[in-house]
């Protein structure tokens, strides 16, 4: 099984559409080459083709192909600028190459292994590079000059021979002076000793070596089953410009990878050890060990997956859905017939297919929200560069740390999410990282980090971006909002730090001294909040002066599905989204005061305004509110209290950034899952609800808009207090 | 040709409403569904009653009689929702009974006269005079149109 970390289906797919374009054009290229002779346009045109075959699968991970794509470039370069000519030789050679990139690229296509070894290949095509700048001609013949080097010393130290029965054998590979590009014959020897066993890790690294580093010297240390460690030493040899291979230590079998696994569970959080009960082969052990990207979301990389149209997966989705509302409905018959006819056959045989479909259908639905799901990844991914970008432009040093990439989401979530945290880590990287030289002189590390992570809690899928740099100071943020007229002074004094620092969400608030391109203009916070909240998420900060901010993030996993609290109001059900749901209270009478015409309640020294579901949703003329509720006067005080005392209500406190504001509603139905439904355009917007949702008895139910609620109360007041 | 039917023949769905005969294409019909609880939307235009379930769709219900500006009724075991397709949207309208699918000749429409109906000749294509009785057919787009809606609540606030 052939597989590309960090790799999507999609992704594939792209490579794949990409890679056979640039096949046929190399094919094309080549046998023009071949019929019409040298001509610089279609020299380019070769060229260009395996060139960007080489960045396409290097970026795949692909090795193989990178590599020979690698030093098929490095012989038409020199063809481009006239130091080789060409001839049929390398005319075959060139085909070849063409033969085994069509093996690799179905490699991709199916994900399966061919096998095709390039080495002899690449072997050819270096030697022509040799010659070329010995100032030969296009001969290819020389091959043994080209290795000669190597072969001078052939009084290679081995240090082996002392090996009993299996074990790890770390060897020490040098390269001749005059070889030309050590990274190749290094990963020529990796690819030729990973046949042999697996390999543990290599130094450099993988991603080093695949980078086209200079190498020195290159460390190998690999499981071995044979006797004595010699056989390795001569298949490293057997590669061109190999100086000379060095057996460095032999160890009992699995220390070795053992060591590695600790200092890189150690070092990293992220760092994937890889899966141990089945050890990689061949090349890929190469990868997993090299490469500290091992396990990572696996198994969205296979090249057998299908792509799927958003569209039929919604279709699917909804179909589903309507599974489990008569799923439902049928096992409320079933009752009602058992009721009727209890003790018969037929209607246990009933049940027990009832109660089988509504496993399925529970199953069915799992297997479908999890077919909608994919790695966070895809959104991280484009961080890494970002950051890199906006530190150098500040002159910051930064250590970004990414975690929980592999923590799964909805598509829908994902594609909602990244304008929002774009926003957040340019904020970290701009507002909260500080210089190197403030960093020294506040006793900290130069270099600050910025750590993204995301896991799972529930249903909810939690993505943190924590610095260590310098904090909110709730001070400053006070000042900017009382320069700009969002609060009073009388009111910032009263303010705690913690209300203060959440200021920073309110439109026009931008904390940082100066106007630059990194983090806007003070249009950013509350948008960022807006959209979550849209997203029925929410946002929080915790944030230490000087030492730094963390900023949580919490979304639904999905958008079409969220769990909601049930409430009904005047026999009619409404779904309330949990995200919004503080806490819910019973509610007397006698509980209730009066601010600004509107009552209110106390809640541990707060007072949180209520609405009456009524007050908004009732038909003209039938409006039952709370002076309906309290008494025939309208004053809690002094009004019936006797038969208003036996209607006890809930308040359901929701909260948006906005504020808070207890809905009154007359019981609580349960919590359950809803999937969201749209109004549709034929009715359009309607304010205070969001959506619909379908019950499990069939019923429509209508989902509240909490944002929109809270804010028509908060305008409410604003409007009292002024006037 | 004034009410815009290309065929020789049209396959009309007819229903009853305050005692007139409409007609509308059966293309267009999607669905006749017995009287059902319909959840109310607050603040909704004046003629949309609510919308109700149609095997896990939400689709919106439109009383035909406060669209036409009829006398309200009663709902009865007759009275049936008409579910039409509106562009990408179903829509379902209150009628208070279906009475049969006729399939007629076009060359008996004739254009519509504000005479013969108690409703506001713009909602009309034409109307086929059968042997024993009169099929008003409806534009349905016009009908359920969204500028419509406006006219119609404008209108009605205008009257009150």
């Amino acid at each position: 099984m052939l597989e590309f970390p960090g790799m999507t289906a999609d992704d594939i797919k792209v490579f794949l559409i990409e890679a056979e374009e640039q096949l046929q054009s190399l094919e094309d290229g080549l046998l023009e080459l071949e019929q019409a002779g040298e001509d610089d346009e279609v020299i380019g045109q070769i060229f260009r083709a395996a060139h960007t075959l080489k960045g396409s699968s290097a970026t795949l991970g692909h090795d193989k192909m990178a590599n020979l794509t690698h030093s098929m470039e490095s012989v038409l370069d020199l063809v481009r600028k006239s130091q080789l000519e060409v001839g049929p030789d390398l005319m075959d050679v060139l085909f070849e190459c063409l033969d085994v990139l069509r093996v690799l690229n179905r490699e991709v296509e199916t994900g399966q292994e061919s096998g095709e070894d390039i080495t002899v290949l690449t072997g050819r095509l270096l030697d022509i590079i040799a010659f070329a700048e010995e100032g030969g001609s296009g001969c290819i013949s020389g091959e043994s000059e080209a290795g000669g080097s190597g072969a001078q010393s052939t009084m290679t130290v081995v240090d082996g021979g002392i090996m009993h029965g299996p074990g790890d054998v770390e060897l020490c590979i040098a390269f001749a002076d005059t070889c030309q590009m050590p990274s190749v014959r290094a990963y020529q020897v990796v690819d030729r000793l990973s046949v042999m066993g697996n390999i543990i890790y290599t130094r450099p690294s993988m991603e080093l070596i695949e980078a086209g580093q200079d190498i020195g010297e290159l460390t190998v240390a690999i499981e071995w089953d044979g006797d004595s460690p010699q056989p390795l030493v001569e298949a490293a040899m057997d590669v061109s410009d190999v100086k000379s291979a060095l057996v460095v230590q032999v160890r009992p079998a699995g220390s070795l990878k053992g060591e590695v696994d600790a200092a890189a569970e150690a070092s990293r959080a992220t760092v994937a050890s890889g899966p141990k009960e089945s050890e990689p082969t061949g090349v890929e052990a190469g990868r997993k060990a090299g490469v500290n990207r091992g396990s990572r979301s696996a198994t969205s990389t296979r090249a057998t997956t299908v792509r799927v149209d958003v569209a039929r997966l919604d279709a699917l989705s909804n179909l589903v859905a309507e599974l489990v509302i008569d799923r439902t409905h049928l096992a409320q018959l079933e009752s009602k017939l058992a009721e009727k006819h209890g003790g018969d056959e037929l209607v246990a045989e009933l049940n027990r297919t009832s109660t089988h479909i509504g496993r399925l259908t529970t199953e069915l639905q799992e297997a479908i929200n999890k077919a909608r799901m994919f790695p966070i990844d895809n959104v991280f991914r484009r961080f890494p560069r970002m950051v890199r970008d906006l530190a150098q432009s500040q002159g910051k040093e930064i250590d970004f740390i990414i975690e929980g990439e592999d923590t799964e989401l909805d598509r829908s979530v994902s594609e909602e999410i990244g304008d929002p945290l774009i926003h957040l880590i340019r904020n970290a990287v701009g507002h909260g990282i500080e210089t190197p030289e403030e960093r020294v002189a506040a006793g900290k590390a130069p270099k600050g980090t910025v750590r993204l992570s995301a896991f799972h809690q529930e249903n909810y899928i939690v993505i943190e971006i924590a610095d260590d740099g310098r904090g909110i100071d709730p001070e400053a943020v006070k000042e900017s909002a009382i320069r700009k007229g969002l609060i009073s002074e009388e009111a910032a004094a009263r303010m705690s730090d913690r209300d203060a620092v959440n200021l920073i969400f309110s439109p026009g608030l931008s904390t940082s001294k100066k106007v630059d391109d990194v983090s806007g203009r003070g249009v950013g916070m509350d948008i960022v909040r807006k959209n979550i909240e849209r997203l029925n998420g929410s946002i929080s900060i915790d944030t230490r002066l000087g030492e730094g901010s963390t900023f949580t993030v919490k979304l639904p996993l999905t958008l079409a599905i969220i769990r909601a609290l049930l409430v009904a109001y005047d026999s009619r059900i409404y779904a309330i989204p949990l995200a919004s749901v503080m806490e819910i209270t019973r509610i007397e009478p006698s509980d209730i005061h009066t601010v600004h015409k509107r009552e209110a309640i106390r809640l541990r020294g707060d007072v949180i305004p209520l609405l009456w579901l009524g007050e908004i949703f009732s038909k003209r003329g039938e409006e039952r509110g709370a002076a309906e509720w309290m008494a025939a006067d309208g004053r809690p005080e002094d009004g019936a209290a006797g038969e208003a005392q036996s209607r006890r209500m809930f308040a359901v406190i929701t909260s948006s950034h906005e504020g808070q504001v207890g809905l009154v509603v007359d019981s609580l139905v349960g919590e359950m899952e809803i999937v969201i439904k749209s109004l549709g355009s034929f009715i359009g917007n309607i304010p205070g609800v969001s959506g619909v949702t379908i019950l499990g008895d069939g019923r429509v139910a209508l989902i509240l808009d909490i944002p929109s609620l809270v804010r028509r109360v908060v305008e409410e007041r604003n409007g009292a207090e002024r006037g | 040709m004034e009410h815009g039917f290309d065929a020789e023949e049209i396959q009309l769905v007819v229903f009853e409403l305050a005692g007139e005969s409409y007609g509308v294409e059966i293309s267009r019909v999607q669905d006749i569904n017995r009287m059902q609880e319909i959840t109310e939307i607050p603040h909704a235009p004046e003629s949309v009653v609510g919308v109700i379930n149609l095997r896990g769709r939400v689709i919106p219900v439109v009383d035909l009689r406060t669209r036409f500006g009829l006398p309200p009724a009663e709902h009865t075991k007759s009275t049936r929702i008409v579910v039409v397709q509106m562009g990408e949207e179903p829509i379902g309208m209150i009628v208070d009974a279906v009475s049969q699918v006729l399939r007629i000749p076009t060359k008996i429409i004739e254009p519509p006269s504000p005479v013969l109906s108690g409703v506001d000749s713009r909602y009309l294509r034409g109307i086929a005079k059968l042997e024993d009785e009169l099929v008003i057919l409806l534009d349905l787009d016009y009908v359920l149109s969204k500028d419509e809606q406006e006219f119609i609540s404008e209108a009605m606030a205008e009257s009150v």
